[in-house]
């Protein structure tokens, strides 16, 4: 770990738990801390997704840094229900009450014993400081959270599933979910925030943005036959999925984002596994489309030289599908920590590639500077370092804050990975096109 | 519920708004509906009116405001291109207060030192909350300093560095005799010190003038008339705009606090003769104590909206008291007025009578309204984010507030005369008389006896009330920051951020009020908002409940 970070390639883990209670159907979440960290995180989210995002904080000043925040808590969870009448809160910690040591579950049971009868909602709560993780384990911790302590098993039910999502975009948690309803399966994916963070626009008003999944559809997710959970490149502590099969045993498919074939063989067989379908041929028709795009692209990707940046599961993916077009992923760099890409150092594929992990964005612009590099696949940030280089960056993951369509982004499936396929490709053609002395209108 | 906005805008005003408010305050317990309605006043210039103002966030109603980090590191120090700033903390503050302002920057040569790309941060981990951080700061800095050798880093703390006691103060005064050629200066900016981002402004205010002003005595240029602007930040540019007034103007600009700024600039900043403020809220300190020490005497000024741009421009040269001067900007004044008048005068056709809601930091609900003025738009309703009761009520009511435990938390500098730097700038005799002429020589008279009467004012507004607002007054448009933008555009009302003026600008002086024209006639009158009621509801007139599956 050194000294001082430049540029981080990762950001705090209550920005995480946010994006996880924006899941749940009509939920505010409320950051138990200094007023600054949601609105922080309010201005990083808003700025991807163009939406509204409400986050309560607890408003600490100096006095409840001292004697403790348990009355500013009970006050902002009464204050929420007043003016939101939420069905959920969601909580979590910040770096400032984890230091003076507040214990949440202990204010919870206070504000429980002091509503007495009040109609009250389901209050979930996980601990997020920043100085642990980043937004990432912050989102699959919360994930984990929020399953330990509302799934419940009564009577399993036939052919259902849950998906654990990951930090897809809406139009990719959308897709998972037509992905899995074509295989006849009733599936609860969670969190689903595809449409509270990609609504419409409002003729009524509303307080808080209509989608989610409902709390008691998450309290049913002890009756599934199998998890899908996309926590591949974390810590089996923070993983739903682990956490549902040690309590109940419902078997758990660790899954890597579903980019490129060959990840999407393993989500689409999953799949077949569990619903015991064969793979529906739309998707084999797409599966064949997204090869013969291969094939027609080939001569523009052979041997060129990616950089890809950002969140460990989205470098693993975006790393795999780019050697499987034939592109070299020279350096594949994540803020995430130490051996979250393990599962790219262990592939023959990768042998020669430059893997950081707990890096920062000038650890990669360094990096692109001292070696040659075609094209990045990151994160708007990059965008210096594109600029520097005068290269291409694609963008994707967290945050997009310089390009509309954050939300709209869809790169996950065999479809979503043409999208992401032709994207790459046609920003390499045009960076040849324009670097020709000719102007040639055929390439 | 009202939904007429002619009702609204009658003379009966102030019945339609108690109706309101009383309404919307009925949403809270008893206790923080009470401590709200303290924040609501309905306007009466001239009045006396009191506003509670810089008091805490109720918790748990959503805040537009940020932290005193967010005050000291992102706003008052953040636009300093070429000092090196670290925050000492967990990851998520610093990279939350990289370049989001988008304060600009522009160094003379592409060789000079510019660090505002980079976001440094100890990014404390776990063992340095349990065994504390200061080994990892000073090794921080080491490395800081080693890669650039920078003529200043500054530190910033974040909420645990409080808590578990690392001392900034102490480790930075021990790196900078180690450098000899680096000055380092730490701020204890902990989120939790104030009740807003106001605090910060004014710990950066006390540490800047403690550690950098007064460093340097040396004139670098001849010109007569030398200046600095405080609180003017570069958002979009605006620093750009009026360095080529004052360049034009033959006045020199010894230093902007902090818009395109460098630290030498700061430094030298004591030498100059007059400082004009822009943003009272964040600077009013580094002005008093500028004064007391220095002699350097200020005025408020306003370079947003043409014609007030016009009148700071001529208080300026009342205060110099030159003829050239006066008649220089007498003539800038005519060419550039002449271009936006031509402009204006087009525009105001598709804005005039249009109405506007400001609710956004410590002075931009204030000047913006000038802007509003210009484009025959009518202000219904505006308040602060951070500001104190002097930013509503004028300077006048700056004796009768109270000192709570929140603002005593903040270090009051002791400031005396300099026995070497002080230097009386101007005649008390005359700087009397410009003070009876001008109520706003070294004074604030605040915003609201600048607003009409009737108007709305509303200090600390939260998401949930500002929702309310759009819901029982539809204005045509409402002022804030992208934390409210896309909540207001879902129903139908454009939103103008004026924190970072939606990555356009600038606005300032005279280019930027027509650039301020343009944005906000494509705003209210896109075709866009016309598509917003489906074309069979329009006819039908439905109104379905949404209903929570």
């Amino acid at each position: 770990m050194k000294d001082v970070t430049k540029n981080a390639c990762h950001l705090c883990a209550p920005l995480g738990a946010s994006l996880v209670y924006k899941g749940i159907q009509n939920c505010v979440s409320v950051l138990h801390g200094s007023q600054g960290c949601a609105t922080y995180i309010r201005r990083y989210l808003i700025g991807h997704f163009r939406e509204p995002i409400d986050i309560a904080s607890s408003s600490f000043t100096e006095h409840t840094a001292v004697f403790g925040g348990q009355e500013n808590m009970i006050q902002s969870i009464i204050n929420v229900i007043n003016t939101y009448s939420p069905d959920v809160i969601g909580v979590a910690t910040t770096c400032l009450s984890e230091t003076i040591g507040d214990d949440i579950s202990m204010i919870l049971k206070e504000f429980h014993k002091r509503r007495g009868e009040s109609k009250t909602p389901v209050i979930l709560y996980t601990s997020t400081p920043s100085y642990r993780g980043t937004h990432v384990t912050g989102f699959f911790k919360t994930l984990h959270d929020v399953i330990n302590q509302t799934a419940i098993q009564t009577e399993p039910v036939d052919r259902m599933i849950n998906i654990f999502s990951g930090l897809f975009s809406p139009a990719e948690i959308r897709s998972l979910k037509e992905i899995a309803a074509s295989f006849s399966l009733k599936t609860i994916l969670f969190p689903d925030y595809s449409d509270t963070l990609d609504g419409g626009n409002w003729n009524q008003y509303h307080p808080i943005p209509p989608g989610g999944t409902p709390i008691q559809i998450i309290n049913n997710c002890g009756n599934a036959q199998a998890s899908i959970d996309f926590s591949f490149c974390q810590k089996d502590e923070i993983s739903a999925g682990q956490s549902l099969f040690g309590k109940f045993g419902i078997p758990s498919y660790r899954t890597a984002y579903p980019i490129g074939i060959e990840l999407c063989d393993t989500f689409y067989d999953t799949l077949a596994t569990l619903s015991g379908m064969e793979i529906p041929k739309q998707f084999m028709r797409e599966r064949e489309r997204l090869i013969d795009g291969y094939v027609d692209a080939h001569k523009y990707l052979y041997g060129k030289r990616a950089v890809v940046f950002g969140d460990e599961n989205l470098v693993f993916s975006v790393s795999i599908f780019l050697a499987e077009i034939g592109i070299d992923v020279v350096c594949a760099a994540t803020g995430g920590p130490k051996d979250s890409l393990i599962g790219l150092k262990t592939k023959e594929a990768f042998a020669r590639t430059d893997i950081l992990e707990d890096c920062d964005y000038e650890d990669v612009e360094e990096w692109v500077i001292h070696n040659r590099a075609d094209i990045l696949v990151g994160s708007s940030r990059g965008n210096k370092i594109a600029r520097n280089a005068e290269i291409p960056l694609i963008r994707c993951g967290f945050p997009i804050h310089d390009r509309v369509g954050a939300a709209r982004q869809n790169f996950i499936g065999y479809k979503g990975t043409h999208n992401l396929f032709d994207q790459i490709t046609n920003a390499l053609i045009e960076q040849r096109q324009n670097s020709m002395s000719i102007n040639y209108g055929t390439m | 519920m009202i939904e007429d906005k002619d009702k609204v805008m009658s003379k009966n005003n102030e019945a339609v708004h108690t109706e309101i408010k009383e309404e919307i305050l009925s949403k809270f317990p008893p206790k923080v509906a009470r401590k709200r309605d303290k924040s609501y006043v309905i306007n009466e210039p001239g009045t006396g009116q009191a506003i509670q103002a810089n008091i805490r966030t109720v918790p748990g109603i959503i805040t537009q405001r940020g932290c005193t980090y967010a005050g000291c590191k992102g706003v008052v120090l953040g636009p300093t291109r070429d000092i090196v700033n670290i925050t000492h903390g967990p990851i998520g503050c610093g990279f939350y207060s990289w370049l989001t302002r988008r304060n600009q920057t522009l160094p003379e040569k592409e060789t000079d030192e510019n660090y505002m790309a980079y976001c440094f941060s100890t990014d404390m981990q776990d063992e340095n909350i349990v065994f504390g951080g200061e080994k990892k700061l000073k090794t921080a800095i080491q490395e800081a300093y080693d890669l650039f050798h920078p003529k200043a880093i500054a530190i910033f703390s974040t909420c645990p560095v409080g808590l578990i006691g690392d001392d900034v103060h102490a480790v930075s005064r021990e790196m900078k005799e180690k450098f000899g050629d680096c000055n380092v200066f730490g701020f204890s900016c902990e989120g939790y010190r104030g009740v807003s981002q106001s605090a910060g402004h004014h710990i950066a205010n006390n540490q800047i003038f403690k550690h950098v002003v007064g460093t340097d005595d040396t004139i670098k240029t001849d010109k007569k008339f030398r200046i600095n602007l405080l609180g003017e930040y570069n958002i979009g540019g605006d620093s750009f705009e009026l360095e080529r007034i004052f360049e034009r103007l033959g006045v020199e600009l010894v230093a902007t606090y902090s818009g395109n700024s460098t630290i030498d600039s700061i430094a030298n900043s004591h030498t100059a003769d007059l400082n004009l403020v822009m943003c009272h809220r964040s600077i009013n300190y580094m002005a008093e104590m500028m004064q007391t020490k220095y002699g350097i005497p200020w005025m408020k000024i306003n370079f947003i909206g043409a014609k007030a741009s016009a009148k700071s421009l001529r208080k300026m040269a009342l205060y110099f008291e030159d003829a050239k001067l006066s008649e220089e900007v007498e003539k800038l004044i005519s060419e550039e007025l002449a271009v936006v008048e031509d402009e204006v005068a087009e525009i105001k056709k598709r804005t005039a009578g249009k109405t506007a809601m400001l609710f956004v930091g410590g002075s931009r609900a204030h000047h913006y309204q000038e802007l509003f003025k210009e484009l025959d738009m009518k202000i219904l309703a505006a308040g602060y984010e951070f500001a104190h009761r002097d930013d509503y009520e004028g300077r006048d009511v700056l004796p009768s507030i109270k000192v709570d435990a929140d603002s005593r938390n903040i270090e009051e500098l002791k400031v005396e005369k300099d026995p070497d730097r002080y230097k009386e700038r101007i005649e008390q005799s005359k700087l009397d008389n410009l003070k009876k002429k001008d109520p706003e020589v070294e004074n604030y008279i605040g915003m609201m006896s600048e607003m009409e009467a009737g108007t709305l004012i509303i200090d600390d507004i939260s998401h949930y009330e500002s929702e309310q607002l759009i819901k029982k007054y539809r204005p045509d448009i409402f002022c804030a920051g992208i934390k409210e933008k896309y909540a207001i555009q879902k129903s139908g009302v454009p939103l103008k951020q004026l924190h970072s003026y939606d990555y356009g600008g600038p606005y300032a002086g005279f280019k930027g009020a027509v650039n301020f024209y343009k944005d906000i006639d494509r705003m209210v009158n896109t075709s866009i908002w016309s598509l917003i009621v489906p074309p069979w509801e329009k006819e039908a007139e439905i109104n379905a409940d949404y209903i929570s599956a």
